[in-house]
């Protein structure tokens, strides 16, 4: 790889020792990836919860501190394991709030703002088109590469503060323009898009809709054509959580909303391949996938989670007219998943209030995937959640069995403790 | 006497590691909620190495899956609980298994260009990975 010679004095130590342990990192990744040369990092965002790191992240974090560690790009963090201004409503295991803390320390002396958030992208830590990213989480690598057109990989949660603290990333996968080309093509049905959506249910289809498209794409950049000219943020943000669970990649071509993607022929790099491998996307594909998200048929829920991504002010407003004056059933726990910021706002405008009223719990900082499932639901419950990402990621041994549905469905289902889908049935 | 074959490959992170091969050609990942940390043992929905462990293993596997954080969960499982694999085969080598193997001092691998690493490489084989030099030794269960 081809360093400049300012990356050489930072390899050679010239500018700290945290600075010459990220640029050896860094020109490791470099070369297992076959990149060039580096270039100027402009935001960041990293990991932060103690579940999924463990005490191996906390050294991580605190050896970077100890060498004098410092992030000065504009940057953000993922969300934590814990919910600590509802800290009564959970039992964490030992040990667990004082590992977490760890990290929060070692998080604000390093200098990364304190958003734990994982949609930061919306109101904390907003990128512009063709800003390098050294970005952790799949829903804002894939909504920042896609509907801002701003450069980055799904990148991990090593390198990225690795990378914020060397202020250089090496140019490859989505750092480097020559890659960010369509090679295979997926065309929505209009009928769908007549059908698709809606108040109380945009996210789930969504999310349904990104995994159709994800499952295709995989490892490869899908061009998506047939979509509405004007599509709300939180529509996109549901759409581009398939960038994980479903697909490796982090960009979707999105003809007529992405920057890169004004037209067909300019996704695909100027000319679109000929023998392209193309799917068309029914309503019957989005019918099945909603049957493929569901892993049982038992009616009885114990549990209800939404807010993955995060939700939006406004999707809390949905969710709360949902709610309307209804009450969560007796023995069912309602999760909402959001940022501190919008939480904030929706306490002005009376909404925590609302939902605190009905028997459901607003959280910030944490969802359901960062705390500890196998010991606080444990295998037995049955999970209702409006999130694909949610249900692919936490399912398996030991972890509750999930059902999947609208927001409306899933709302109903938290206060009559039956979920009875509706939607594409 | 087993056979042994030698396969030639892409260096992602070096060094040299062997074990017992745990093979498929899926997608995974390392984040604790679907590989404990504690344990090694996969715990993912359908995944056809669903209840086994990875701890000492060769582990080969498509390419990385999930959340990034599982760059941090592999350096946790090597370097808290010893319960990280020997050395890691992909065919297509991502940013979570890059970064994450690297840290923690895991040699990796990537595109094997004998062909895909499930068609060469068997669960139960015992395989040497050398990244410094791209070679991969497989001598195959008797």
């Amino acid at each position: 790889m081809n360093l400049t010679d300012a990356d050489k004095r930072k390899l050679d130590g010239g500018e700290g020792r945290a600075v010459q342990h990220a640029m050896e990192h860094l020109v490791k990744m470099g070369e297992a990836f076959d990149a060039e040369e580096m270039v100027d990092l402009h935001t960041v965002h990293v990991f932060s919860d103690y579940r999924t790191v463990g005490d191996g992240g906390v050294n991580f974090y605190e050896n970077l501190v100890n060498m004098g560690g410092h992030i000065s790009l504009p940057s953000s963090c993922e969300p934590m394991s814990m919910d600590r201004n509802h800290n009564d409503q959970f039992d964490w295991p030992d040990g667990y709030e004082e590992g977490q803390q760890k990290i929060v320390d070692a998080l604000a002396t390093l200098g990364v703002q304190p958003t734990f958030s994982c949609t930061h992208y919306l109101n904390a830590n907003v990128p512009k088109f063709r800003s390098n990213m050294a970005w952790v989480e799949g829903n804002a690598t894939g909504f920042a590469n896609t509907v801002i057109g701003a450069r980055g990989n799904r990148e991990d949660a090593v390198t990225s503060p690795l990378a914020g603290i060397a202020r250089r990333i090496p140019k490859y996968g989505m750092l480097d323009p020559g890659n960010r080309v369509g090679d295979c093509l997926v065309q929505i049905d209009p009928h769908l898009i007549e059908r698709i959506g809606g108040e109380g249910r945009r996210t789930a289809d969504f999310e349904a809709l990104g995994a159709v498209i994800g499952d295709f794409a995989y490892d490869r950049i899908p061009v998506v054509t047939g979509l509405p000219d004007y599509m709300q943020n939180e529509e996109l943000k549901a759409l581009v959580t398939a960038c994980s669970p479903a697909m490796t990649t982090t960009l979707m071509l999105l003809v007529g909303i992405s920057p890169e993607a004004r037209t067909l022929e300019e996704a695909f790099g100027g000319k679109v391949p000929k023998d392209v491998d193309t799917i068309r996307v029914t309503e019957d594909d989005l019918r099945e996938m909603y049957g493929k998200l569901e892993q049982t048929t038992k009616e009885d829920v114990d549990i209800v989670i939404s807010g993955c991504p995060f939700k939006t002010l406004q999707e809390v407003q949905e969710l709360t007219q949902q709610l309307g004056a209804r009450k969560v059933a007796d023995g069912v726990q309602f999760y909402i998943f959001t940022d501190r910021i919008t939480f904030n706002m929706a306490e002005d405008m009376g909404l925590v209030d609302k939902i605190e009223a009905a028997g459901a719990l607003l959280t910030t900082d944490t969802c359901s995937w960062c705390m500890p499932v196998e010991t606080m639901f444990g295998p037995d419950k049955v999970i209702a959640s409006d999130s694909m990402k949610m249900r692919r990621l936490l399912a398996g041994d030991g972890k509750p069995t999930w059902r999947y549905g609208t927001l409306t469905d899933v709302v109903d289902a938290a206060v009559t403790g039956k979920f009875k889908p509706r939607r594409w049935n | 006497m087993s056979e042994t074959i030698t396969l030639h490959g892409h260096s992602v992170s070096k060094g040299v590691g062997e074990g017992e091969a745990l093979v498929c050609d899926k997608p995974l990942s390392f984040i604790a909620v679907g590989i404990s940390n504690e344990e090694g043992i996969v715990r993912i929905d359908r995944h056809p190495l669903n209840g086994q462990s990875i701890v000492g293993k060769v582990l080969i596997y498509d390419t990385d899956i999930f959340s990034t954080g599982g760059a941090l969960s592999m350096y946790t499982k090597k370097t808290i609980f010893n319960t990280a694999p020997a050395a890691v085969i992909w065919r297509k080598a991502h940013n979570i298994g890059a970064g994450g193997t690297i840290y923690a001092g895991i040699p990796s691998m990537d595109r094997i260009e004998e062909g895909l690493p499930w068609d060469l490489i068997g669960t139960g084989d015992w395989v040497k990975v050398d990244s410094e030099q791209g070679i991969v030794e497989v001598t195959k269960k008797s």
